[in-house]
Parts: structure tokens; C-alpha cells; sequence
């Protein structure tokens, strides 16, 4: 008979759903950086991040016994860290005004010459940050959930909860506004 | 127009865009940026973000905050149920010794 050995994070996840803080702790220390990194690629902001970031491990906690362990807890936890940053895409909008309003006046006035476009002395690598913090929290979200995260349309749908049609047409829509804004780049 | 799409893809184009594709050198540039830019989000994925070092323990304390202000809200609730209790027995024992007092009258 061989033995099945149980790996470290499910035990950690069987005691933390019985309510066990410390085992909830190590699921914490061990997902926190990937857990950071998705929120701040979908809401380019470290801060903004570090409160879904947060938010998300309080809302796994709440939702533990809840979890059946049909996918690995790291795939659960990152469509919790997802929905987290769709719920607060409305406190993204805000943050982001109040930085417009910090930066210095010479970048609103080359943002007034130039308001569709990005600066053309920027590279590719660069220009893209930028291009992606431009765009809308909406749009951000559906390029880096299928272009980077590699989503299908099919989930980025069921989490928007529209049809998969409206989210390719929402991509669509978003990678034609990022080709606008990089037009002028120099690569 | 190109759509990113097939660009991103790992299958073949298809006939008629590969076709136009290897006549319309400008379409060939644009074909080039967007697989440039699809490579380069899809690199996204290797990097890594460092998290704040007090995240661990800022997610324990509002955990702890959460149990407390249940705890706090059922003993809230606790409370307001002794007092209404209270109140109910206050109100029938009062109404027990008026009905006691006009018995005396009446007798």
C-alpha cells in the first residue's frame, strides 16, 4: 500500500476551514505575493492593492467552509482576489483623481496638447504601463484578465456576468483604445 | 483592420489575413507591433510584486476586529432582548398589582 502523502497547503486549508487562525496565518504568508501581484496588475495602484489584497484574504476567511476544494486553494483564492478588485474599481476612479490632481501642472498641460495619445519619446515597454494605467478600470481588468492572466472569454463573462459575447466585444473594444493610445510610440 | 486576436494566437492565421499579410508590408508592421505588445503583456505574467511586509498582520487584526464587533453585536443584541424582557415583566407585574389594588377597593 502506498502512502499519499497530503501536501502542507491542504492541511493548512483543513484547519483554517475548522477555524484555525495560525493555519490560516501560513495560507497567508504563503499567498500573499501572488495574491499582491494579481491585485496590482488589475488595479495599478499599491496601495489600492494592498486593500484588495486585504480584503480578499477577509473575504477567503469568511468563505472558507464554504470551499470544497474542487480547484486548488490558490485558484480559488485568485477569483476571490479578482472579484475583490472588480468590487472596488469604483475607489480605483477616485484614487485616481486625487493623483491627477497631485501631478505637476506640466503633465496636464502635455495631457491637454495630446489627450488621446501617450508621449512619443516613450518606449514600448514603458508606453504600455502607461497606456494600461489609461485606460479605463473596466477595460484594464478584461486585457490583463485575458492578455496577461490568460482567462477565457467564458470566465471573464461569468465574472462580469455578461455574456461572452459582450466580453469580447469589451476586449475588443479595449485593445483597439490601447493600439490608439500607443500609435505614436516609438518602438 | 488586424484585430490583436490573431496576433495573440498560438494557431495559425487565417488563409485570407496571412495572405494579405505577405503583400501589404504596412499591415506586416502593424501585424509586428501588436504581436510585440501581446508578447510583452503576456510576459506580464512572470513578474512579481513585493508585498507590503505588514500585509500578514493587517489581515489578523481585522479578522480579530471582525470576531470582536460580533461578538460585540451579539451582546448588543443580548442586551436590548434582557432589557424589552425587563420591560415586559415591569409592565405585567405592575399591571398584576393594580388589578390587585382596585380588587381591595372594590372588596
Amino acid at each position: 500500500m502506498s502512502l499519499h502523502p497530503v501536501e502542507p497547503d491542504k492541511l493548512w486549508v483543513i484547519a483554517a476551514r475548522s477555524g484555525d487562525r495560525d493555519a490560516f496565518r501560513m495560507l497567508v504568508e504563503q499567498n500573499q505575493r501572488d495574491v499582491y501581484t494579481l491585485a496590482v496588475r488589475l488595479v495599478s495602484d499599491c496601495h489600492l492593492a494592498e486593500d484588495v489584497a486585504q480584503e480578499t484574504f477577509v473575504r477567503a476567511w469568511r468563505a472558507l467552509p464554504n470551499f470544497r476544494g474542487d480547484s486548488a486553494f490558490s485558484t480559488w483564492l485568485y477569483r476571490i482576489t479578482v472579484n475583490t478588485a472588480w468590487t472596488h474599481r469604483g475607489r480605483q476612479k477616485r484614487h485616481r483623481h486625487a493623483d491627477i490632481d497631485d501631478v505637476p501642472a506640466i503633465a496636464d498641460e502635455t495631457r491637454r496638447h495630446n489627450p488621446g495619445h501617450l508621449d512619443e519619446t516613450l518606449h514600448l515597454p514603458e508606453a504600455l504601463g502607461e497606456a494600461l494605467n489609461s485606460l479605463s478600470a473596466e477595460q484594464r481588468m478584461v486585457v490583463v484578465l485575458k492578455d496577461v492572466e490568460g482567462w477565457s472569454h467564458n470566465e471573464i463573462a461569468e465574472l462580469l456576468d455578461i455574456t461572452t459575447g459582450a466580453a469580447k466585444v469589451r476586449l475588443h473594444r479595449a485593445r483597439r483604445r490601447l493600439r490608439t493610445l500607443l500609435a505614436d510610440v516609438d518602438w | 483592420m488586424l484585430l490583436p486576436e490573431y496576433i495573440g494566437s498560438s494557431s495559425p492565421l487565417p488563409e485570407s489575413i496571412a495572405t494579405h499579410l505577405s503583400s501589404c508590408l504596412v499591415c506586416r508592421v502593424e501585424a509586428d507591433r501588436l504581436r510585440q505588445v501581446a508578447e510583452l503583456l503576456a510576459e506580464g505574467r512572470q513578474s512579481s510584486w513585493t508585498p507590503p511586509s505588514t500585509l500578514v498582520d493587517a489581515v489578523m487584526a481585522r479578522l480579530d476586529e471582525k470576531v470582536e464587533s460580533r461578538i460585540m453585536g451579539r451582546l448588543v443584541v443580548a442586551g436590548a432582548v434582557a432589557v424589552g424582557l425587563g420591560v415586559v415583566v415591569a409592565v405585567a407585574a405592575t399591571r398584576r398589582s393594580s388589578a390587585a389594588l382596585a380588587a381591595q377597593f372594590d372588596s
